[in-house]
């Protein structure tokens, strides 16, 4: 082909690539949706017809939001985006969740605008002694208001991964870190009946790490090893209670409870969990395992049970912020029953149902223990949001 | 509509340019589609845009007609102003005569706040320059109303420049070719820009946004010159970027928009940075404004006078600030300092001493021009000199110098220094190398063309999956 001829065709392949490229989102956004990622968010809806003036003002903001959630192959091209970068750089999108040393994910912060805010807390970064003195009085308030429903309450402070994993925290984030909220705060808890009542499994859970990933590598919440070695000490070290069986586990590949942050970023993890079958324990997720609880359950959403058999009749209630979850099965050598609620949505509830939940939960069920379980980072206001959760009108 | 949009990217862009072409290269296409484009940021301004255009075209004529009618010219180039006044203006001054009248002990004066229309400075400033440049005779005034209309309104550079005379491209609007070279030509220059907005730009905003928006004890010197450095690259790579889209679009219409950059960085005096950053504006101003007002011609201190009052408007045109006047009256100073003896001293210093000096000046320029407030300046300076930093807690410089910025920023240091490069000069070096071997000689031309085409795409590529990205917002986990 003579020299002119290749430098033409290349020219056209050009522009007609070009062209492609820029049409291809815009024309194929009926069809081409690309991978599915569970955003959490509800996509922008198509902009209505203007019917007033305001209305037509406000349309092209609505054309923009549609557009910008709806071209063609977006999410592929998210994924691609973010599969270069980490391979590049090692880096995530933003700055909610971050990689820091040795492979693991963090979570910096429960919503996008104040990224770092969680790990700042937990590491105690400016959080002043007059912060801690309240935390400490909403605890202990928390604490009278529990145990006027059941004289057998107790309180677990889960340590997340910035507590348990410093060492795998970003060098200047390492420096940061050395004394935490938790190592402040502990003191201020130890009197009167709360200090027996409250538990924070970090030695337990930091002994256990020998064993595996007592946080799965790329999750906020925890798993598997961690979740057992705090039953443990829980159950044994603070219940006194012996095991009544030897509980079989297996392990599962997992996604990572954050991985759709990041989406495109490989973060699977392998993780310990309870084999129920093998130990003939009745395990239920979801709101179908509380049909008593009609619509309510499907409100609270973040709910399971547990029947072990061999375990005796001894029953638990855990009330929980989001780390309730992986904790219920190992207590399946403890408890006989294991109801465990999060108690995130009762708010949600009307004051009937959430009266009905407190019934059923306190009065009918008669839990021989309750246990309220919360994370390191949510101490400082967890105790009052879930009081009124639970307790409120 | 900005261009580094979904809707302008994937929506816009493409269907513009099928009518465009379908309607063999159409005035009128042009203008309603600006119009649209217009419209779709600033739905109430559009009248605005539309008076603009009737009263510049009207002037037009009339400045055309009685040349010698100098009063014409005024009333025409006042109330182009004017508009500019009362849209930019009248907000900040009441700021300043409710401050007055509260040091004076008065209470509030009644406010009349208008929203700032898009464009409103280019579109100003072009009105301006149409009407001296035919009031000089350099060009006859445009009879046809959509011909005029389709000039004030091209949508490439309606909001954001660079500032297109009328007399740049007088010469195409009654009819063009967009050859397949011009249009490949102008598609990759488009594709160069988007690269330099999405991929270095975007990269290094964050961590400048980020620095600039600490509270002042958690800032330190290490983060102030970090933010200040991202800013530097933020700001050239965003507007060189945008202003490389609107020539590669200009040229894939058939127009030739004027250049707006020239390696501004790489100056080696604060005298020859102006010559080379924002060139469409820094000419416009010396055209319209230093000349007409003597130049140089009137002795030192008028010159002085002429430079100080240029390069204070200069800042204003940019915004209705403090910051954006000191900035202008900094650049100014230092335009005056060179003159002054300067420029002498520094022709003898070695040439990387030069060019710091050009960036240091530079730098602290762009910190005022940043900074919300004088005061922010004020502490940012502070700290960039070592007094009253502030403790970092969780924002150290680490946290912002990740891997991606510094790529970003060592890819723009070396971009910006690189020579001038082309794909024409590329054949011509590669041609000269392999010019004892004819086959590999004859092969350059294919092989450099299709190298950058397919460097094109692939920055065209890179650039819409980082927009993607911007587009993807998971909320968290429900469960927490």
């Amino acid at each position: 082909m003579p020299r002119r001829s290749v430098v033409r065709w290349s020219h056209l392949l050009f522009v007609a690539a070009f062209f492609g490229l820029l049409m291809a989102p815009g024309l194929a956004g009926h069809w081409w949706h690309g991978v599915q990622i569970a955003e959490n968010r509800t996509l922008a809806p198509p902009p209505q017809r203007p019917r007033s003036w305001q209305q037509l003002l406000a349309w092209p903001k609505q054309a923009d939001d549609y557009l910008a959630d709806h071209f063609g192959g977006r999410l592929d091209m998210v994924v691609a985006f973010n599969r270069a970068r980490y391979r590049l750089f090692g880096e995530t999108p933003g700055e909610q969740a971050v990689f820091g040393q040795h492979g693991r994910l963090f979570l910096t912060s429960h919503d996008a605008i104040h990224p770092y805010s969680l790990i700042g807390f937990i590491c105690g970064v400016d959080v002043a002694d007059k912060q801690l003195d309240a935390a400490a009085a909403d605890l202990d308030v928390f604490f009278r208001q529990a145990k006027s429903w059941a004289t057998e309450s107790y309180l677990m402070s889960v340590p997340t991964a910035p507590a348990l994993y410093g060492e795998d925290l970003a060098p200047w984030l390492q420096s940061q870190c050395s004394a935490t909220t938790m190592d402040r705060l502990l003191p201020r808890l130890q009197h009167g009946d709360l200090a027996n009542h409250l538990l924070y499994p970090r030695a337990a859970m930091a002994e256990a790490k020998s064993r595996g990933q007592v946080i799965p590598l790329t999750n906020f919440h925890w798993q598997g090893v961690g979740a057992e070695a705090a039953a443990v000490a829980f159950a044994e070290g603070r219940l006194g209670l012996s095991p009544r069986m030897t509980l079989p586990t297996r392990v599962e590949v997992e996604p990572s409870d954050i991985g759709q942050m990041i989406a495109g970023i490989p973060t699977a993890n392998a993780v310990r969990l309870p084999d129920y079958l093998a130990a003939g324990v009745q395990y239920c997720l979801g709101p179908a395992c509380f049909p008593a609880l009609g619509a309510a359950a499907n409100v609270i959403a973040d709910l399971s049970s547990l029947r072990s058999p061999q375990a005796g009749d001894k029953k638990l209630l855990i009330l929980s912020d989001s780390f309730g979850t992986a904790l219920v099965g190992w207590f399946a050598p403890y408890f006989g029953s294991v109801w465990h609620f999060s108690v995130s949505n009762l708010g949600r509830l009307s004051a009937d149902q959430r009266e009905a939940f407190r019934r059923q939960v306190f009065a009918d069920y008669r839990p021989d223990v309750v246990l309220y379980v919360l994370h390191d980072g949510s101490i400082h206001y967890w105790p009052k949001l879930a009081a009124q959760n639970l307790w409120g009108p | 509509m900005v261009f580094s949009s979904p809707t302008f990217l994937f929506y816009f862009f493409p269907l513009f340019f099928v009518l465009y072409f379908v309607s063999g290269r159409s005035n009128a296409v042009i203008f309603l589609l600006s119009l649209l484009f217009y419209a779709w940021g600033g739905l109430t301004h559009v009248p605005l845009l539309l008076f603009y255009i009737i009263v510049n075209y009207a002037a037009g004529l009339a400045v055309g007609a009685a040349p010698h009618k100098r009063w014409i010219l005024a009333l025409g180039v006042a109330l182009n102003l004017s508009l500019l006044l009362l849209f930019k203006y009248l907000g900040f001054l009441e700021d300043q005569a409710q401050t007055l009248a509260a040091w004076l002990g008065g209470g509030p004066l009644p406010q009349f706040r208008l929203a700032l229309p898009l464009g409103i400075s280019f579109f100003t400033f072009q009105g301006i320059s149409y009407l001296v440049d035919i009031s000089r005779g350099d060009v006859r005034p445009q009879r046809s109303l959509l011909k005029f209309a389709m000039y004030k309104t091209m949508f490439p550079q309606l909001i954001a420049g660079p500032i297109v005379r009328y007399r740049q491209i007088a010469g195409k609007i009654d009819g063009r070719r967009v050859s397949l070279f011009r249009l490949r030509h102008g598609a990759m220059l488009f594709a160069l820009g988007l690269g330099q907005k999405c991929l270095l730009a975007n990269t290094v905003a964050f961590p400048a946004d980020a620095i600039f928006r600490l509270p002042d004890g958690q800032l330190t010197a290490g983060t102030a010159w970090l933010g200040t450095a991202c800013y530097m690259v933020q700001i050239f790579f965003d507007f060189a970027g945008y202003s490389n889209m609107a020539i590669g679009m200009g040229h894939m219409m058939g127009f030739s928009f004027p250049a707006n950059f020239n390696r501004p960085y790489c100056a080696q005096s604060v005298t020859e940075f102006w010559r080379r950053w924002h060139m469409s504006l820094s000419t416009w101003f010396r055209d319209y404004l230093y000349l007409p007002l003597g130049g140089n011609r009137g002795g030192v201190w008028r010159t002085y006078r002429n430079l100080i009052l240029v390069f204070l408007l200069c800042g204003l045109w940019h915004g209705a600030n403090w910051t954006f006047a000191v900035w202008g009256l900094y650049q100014g100073c230092f335009l005056i300092i060179e003159r002054l003896g300067v420029a002498r001293v520094l022709a003898g210093l070695w040439r990387p001493l030069r060019h710091l000096y050009l960036l240091l000046v530079v730098a602290a320029g762009w910190v005022i021009f940043r900074a919300d407030s004088l005061s922010q300046a004020g502490h940012f300076f502070a700290v960039m000199s070592g007094w009253g930093e502030g403790s970092p807690g969780l924002a150290p410089v680490a946290r912002y110098l990740t891997p991606s910025v510094v790529t970003a920023l060592a890819a723009a240091a070396v971009i910006t220094a690189m020579p001038q490069w082309s794909e024409r000069r590329l054949r011509a070096d590669l041609r000269r190398v392999l010019a004892t071997i004819p086959r590999a000689r004859a092969a350059v031309d294919g092989t450099v063309a299709i190298a950058f085409g397919a460097g094109s795409l692939a920055l065209v590529a890179a650039a819409a999956f980082s927009l993607a990205t911007n587009t993807y917002n998971p909320f968290i986990y429900f469960r927490f």
